[in-house]
């Protein structure tokens, strides 16, 4: 349940601003994240550079 | 014959205990003492948090894995280290308050020759008022249990969105020092993908509430990517997020009260703000676990092994310096106590020689500084790391080979992934090597572009759900488990 405090926006309101400089996905780039071949491909390479780091990080 | 005590069984200290128990003959003990019956697999309490997973799948008994790989195991609290022993024997030792039902409120007298203080955190509710789910008025999903709750407290939320009222859910740190910031993103993006899921988004105003100067900064002032030919920041990389899934932010905040229904914090600036909410899920910050430490006369030497936060000191640079002054190399890399070298500490018990991300404090004093995260992939290696130099000065004398891994030496992943499906989640993954920056090694941003990167997909989530089933398939000792990395 709200509680009668009363809302004070100005911190929600700063951030608004400076979020909303940031740039926005294009359809294509937001398809791209979805498509099962291309995240396949990404899904490699993520693991082929999580395996690099642990291999340069143990001693 | 040596015994090896391991204090916690977390990511830390049960890697520790599985690698020691591999490594060494039978004719040696590895003893792990932990409050807690059942390994959690902490990574995923964000799915049950917002009820994608239950906590069963998350959560598994200790006792039937150190059975059988002949570790003893203590289910009970460490309350004190005595490094030299007692009257008794010179060898050091740990007293123990039983939490096994069975033996509850039982003390004991344990004796080691070498000791691994892997305690973790303590979740310290009690530094803001009102936070928490025990006697506050938050949520939390640092634990299974507490995650089980937050999850029945938004599936609430969510009936009434259901019904047509707006609702404000908060999600974020519960206090100015707190660390994991990755967990509450992680969190915030759950909780965004489960009210998309049931229809409700657009009544519902979520919030992230962070003490994070900026976003991207997730504790380890930010990172640096390299993406199609530009060199760009983890804090445009983040707000792009926010700005895509419509999450509102509130930056460089200490929380200074939590009352039924409102937030109380405190910016940067110096001004002070409530904000009204119907669900919160706020972290609380980490303490050490206060051991108390004893000479062998019985006399109180607890700050020659800890730091005043209750994190036992190790082989760090501790040397007060500002933020600007500090090196890469200040950095622990055994984890071996200055005093004791039979005692190490691992994972979060181990006290940071400084933050990561830039400290600041309020005009009002009021400290804002996110503490280094030091869990996951890095809590493991630490663990390892101890267990294989104790292996080592066990077998061939104490003049032995010392492994090394620091953090300014060590990458990290930090995956935020939303959903549990293969088709129909999403996730924001980051690598980061290393997790300190050293800008010695790599001017400028501190890290390796090659390896630092942020990329969102469906590929990050796979990753995730590959790692949910891999560490736990790991933790529960099966076969080749020591092949998979930590």
């Amino acid at each position: 349940m709200t509680s009668p405090t009363p809302r004070d926006d100005a911190p929600l309101i700063a951030a608004d601003r400076v979020v909303g400089a940031a740039p926005l996905p294009t359809e294509k780039t937001l398809k791209a994240r979805r498509n099962l071949v291309i995240q396949a491909g990404r899904f490699v390479l993520l693991n082929a550079r999580i395996m690099k780091m642990v291999l340069k990080g143990h001693h | 014959m040596a015994r090896v005590v391991v204090l916690g069984a977390g990511v830390a200290g049960h890697t520790a205990a599985l690698h020691l128990r591999r490594k060494l003959g039978r004719d040696h003990d590895v003893i792990v003492v932990s409050p807690n019956a059942n390994w959690n697999w902490i990574p995923s309490n964000i799915w049950v948090g917002v009820g994608r997973m239950s906590a069963e799948r998350v959560v598994f008994p200790l006792a039937p894995i150190y059975g059988r790989k002949g570790i003893e195991h203590h289910q009970a609290k460490a309350i004190a280290v005595r490094p030299e022993g007692d009257a008794e024997d010179p060898r050091g030792a740990v007293d123990v308050v039983y939490t096994d039902p069975t033996r509850a409120g039982e003390e004991a007298r344990l004796r080691y020759d070498y000791l691994v203080n892997a305690t973790g955190p303590r979740l310290n509710f009690g530094a803001t008022e009102g936070l928490g789910p025990d006697g506050g008025h938050s949520w939390s999903v640092c634990t299974a249990g507490h995650a089980t709750q937050a999850a029945a407290a938004l599936a609430e939320v969510i009936e009434v969105l259901r019904s047509g009222r707006r609702q404000t859910l908060v999600v974020g740190m519960g206090h100015g020092t707190c660390t994991c910031e990755g967990a509450a993103f992680e969190y915030v993006f759950n909780v965004d993908h489960e009210l998309r899921a049931a229809g409700v988004r657009e009544l519902a105003e979520v919030v992230y509430l962070t003490n994070e100067f900026e976003l991207g900064d997730f504790g380890v002032d930010g990172m640096s990517f390299e993406q199609q030919g530009f060199r760009t920041s983890s804090k445009l990389w983040t707000e792009s997020l926010f700005r895509e899934r419509n999450v509102r932010a509130i930056l460089g905040a200490h929380v200074e009260k939590v009352e039924p229904g409102v937030v109380h914090y405190e910016q940067l600036d110096g001004t002070r703000h409530a904000l009204p909410f119907d669900f919160a899920m706020l972290l609380p910050p980490f303490r050490g676990a206060d051991l108390v430490a004893y000479d062998r006369a019985g006399a109180e030497v607890t700050a020659a092994l800890f730091a005043p936060s209750g994190f036992m000191k190790v082989d760090a640079n501790y040397a007060p310096k500002g933020y600007d002054d500090w090196a890469a190399e200040d950095w622990p890399s055994t984890y071996e106590s200055p005093a004791y070298p039979n005692v190490f500490a691992v994972g979060i018990a181990f006290a940071p020689p400084h933050q990561i991300s830039r400290p600041r404090k309020s005009p009002n004093g009021t400290v804002v500084a996110p503490s280094p995260p030091r869990t996951g992939m890095p809590s493991g290696v630490m663990g390892k790391t101890a267990a294989l130099t104790i292996v080592e000065r066990i077998t061939k004398g104490p003049q032995a080979h010392t492994h090394t891994a620091s953090m300014a030496n060590m990458g990290a992943a930090c995956v935020a992934s939303a959903g549990t499906g293969l088709r129909t989640g999403s996730a924001a993954a980051m690598t980061m090597f290393p997790v300190v920056p050293d800008y010695a090694r790599y001017p400028g941003s501190g890290r390796s572009l090659k390896d630092t990167i942020g990329e969102i997909g469906l590929a990050g989530h796979w990753l995730k759900l590959m790692l949910h089933y891999l560490f736990i398939y790991k933790a529960k000792a099966r076969p080749g488990w020591q092949f998979i990395p930590e």
